[in-house]
């Protein structure tokens, strides 16, 4: 089983059209070049504590972001054969990863969870 | 309402990821740190382009106003003229920090998106613990009325925080939300927010009068501040597996198509990746996002 954030455009860089940060959160510049991407991924990931995953990088053509209609967030699942096995709704609202986690059992052919342990829907800010 | 994306829901991720990782085949970050990529025709030089200042504003201030005449002149502003020119929404040549905050973009300002973020979280539907998808206004009177537990119709820090405490702290604690709810909902600036206050932001954000704010996203552009209600980007009624309405045109990235390829470079040192390398080999959950 292979995981990967794939880093993509921001959502609410402080100089887009809906600009988000202060108090706590993150204040994002739209980066230009991909070096400066890199470098926001890196404070992303550290900051929240999702280092054990491996990250990729977008271009700045946002290419794979509109392959996948990803913006501002979504979870997928390519199965062993290549094909999509899942497409989350986009986020926020559609970002559920007890979807996937369902859609990863069904695919590896493991059992259904019987209970919830944290709800992760809540673990968000 | 539309809600703004969350930044924080590479954090849900995690929670999943807690128990499969052991299964994964994800390696270890490497700590080295990262060349910054040459590109041949790359004019400017890598800036730093994160912060985590009080504010938008201060961070802006303290990158840029180097005069302390507190605007920001193209001259001052080192990145580039149509970043400058969407800042400077008036055109004068100044950005200024009331285009800045109280502008904000077609979402409004930002004080007031962040505190729809928070409104939701605290008072919002709790559909078997998933991410709340709306609010209606009987949810916030009752939600405010148990959050107030001293019933002087003021709710505070310490209440809120209580109240927020019993709900789960998130993954972010040092977000100041309580201050974040100040900026947004308290028009008496007394530190506190009264429920009435709660209540005329409510009825002020709720544009189409019809009781309830909704989470909806449309056209992945998240603009519009009031959607049709719940569904899909087009308005049609949600599939967990993405099944499309009839009549829309096939995504590429469909479910049972084949995924598009790609081949990415990883955030830390190492070689490019190939999606369709994986194939036959193992499945891959791919999970998009960004830090805001």
């Amino acid at each position: 089983m292979q995981f990967f954030v794939v880093y993509i455009r921001e959502a609410h860089a402080l100089d887009s059209p809906s600009p988000l940060g202060g108090k706590g959160m993150p204040i994002v510049e739209d980066p230009l070049l991909l070096s400066e991407r890199l470098e926001v991924a890196k404070v992303c990931m550290s900051k929240l504590a999702l280092e054990p995953i491996p990250a990729l990088v977008d271009g700045m053509d946002d290419a794979v972001n509109a392959a996948y209609e990803a913006w501002p967030d979504r979870l997928y699942l390519v199965g062993k054969d290549g094909r999509i096995a899942f497409r989350g709704d986009p986020g926020p609202a559609g970002f559920q990863p007890g979807e996937l986690e369902a859609a990863i059992r069904a695919e590896l052919g493991l059992a259904d969870e019987v209970e919830e342990t944290t709800p992760p829907g809540r673990d968000m800010y | 309402m539309t809600l703004p994306r969350t930044p924080f829901l590479l954090a849900a991720a995690a929670s999943l990821l807690g128990m499969l990782t052991t299964a994964s085949a994800a390696s270890p970050c490497q700590d080295a740190a990262a060349e910054p990529a040459t590109e041949a025709d790359e004019t400017p030089a890598p800036q730093v382009v994160v912060g985590e200042t009080d504010s938008i504003w201060s961070y802006l201030v303290q990158k840029y106003d180097t005069d302390s005449d507190g605007s920001i002149s193209r001259a001052e502003y080192s990145r580039d003229d149509a970043t400058f020119g969407r800042l400077d929404r008036n055109g004068d040549g100044a950005v200024t920090a009331e285009e800045v905050e109280r502008e904000g973009g077609r979402g409004g300002p930002p004080s007031s998106m962040m505190a729809t973020m928070v409104v939701m979280r605290a008072f919002g539907g709790d559909a078997g613990g998933r991410f709340p998808t709306g609010l209606t206004r009987e949810q916030l009177e009752t939600g405010a009325a148990a959050m107030d537990t001293d019933a002087d119709l003021t709710i505070t820090r310490v209440e809120f925080d209580a109240h927020m405490g019993r709900r789960g702290g998130g993954r972010m604690p040092e977000m100041d939300r309580f201050g974040m709810l100040l900026e947004g909902v308290d028009t008496g600036k007394d530190g506190s927010v009264s429920r009435e206050e709660l209540l005329r932001w409510f009825d002020a954000a709720d544009s189409d009068k019809d009781g309830q704010l909704s989470m909806q996203r449309r056209g992945g552009r998240g603009e519009g501040r009031e959607g049709p209600g719940r569904g899909g980007p087009d308005g049609s009624s949600r599939g967990a597996r993405g099944r499309q309405p009839a009549g829309a045109p096939e995504p590429e990235a469909g479910v049972g198509r084949s995924a598009p390829d790609f081949t990415l470079q990883p955030m830390n040192e190492g070689e490019p990746v190939t999606l369709s390398s994986f194939a036959g080999k193992t499945p891959v959950a791919l999970i998009f996002g960004s830090y805001t």
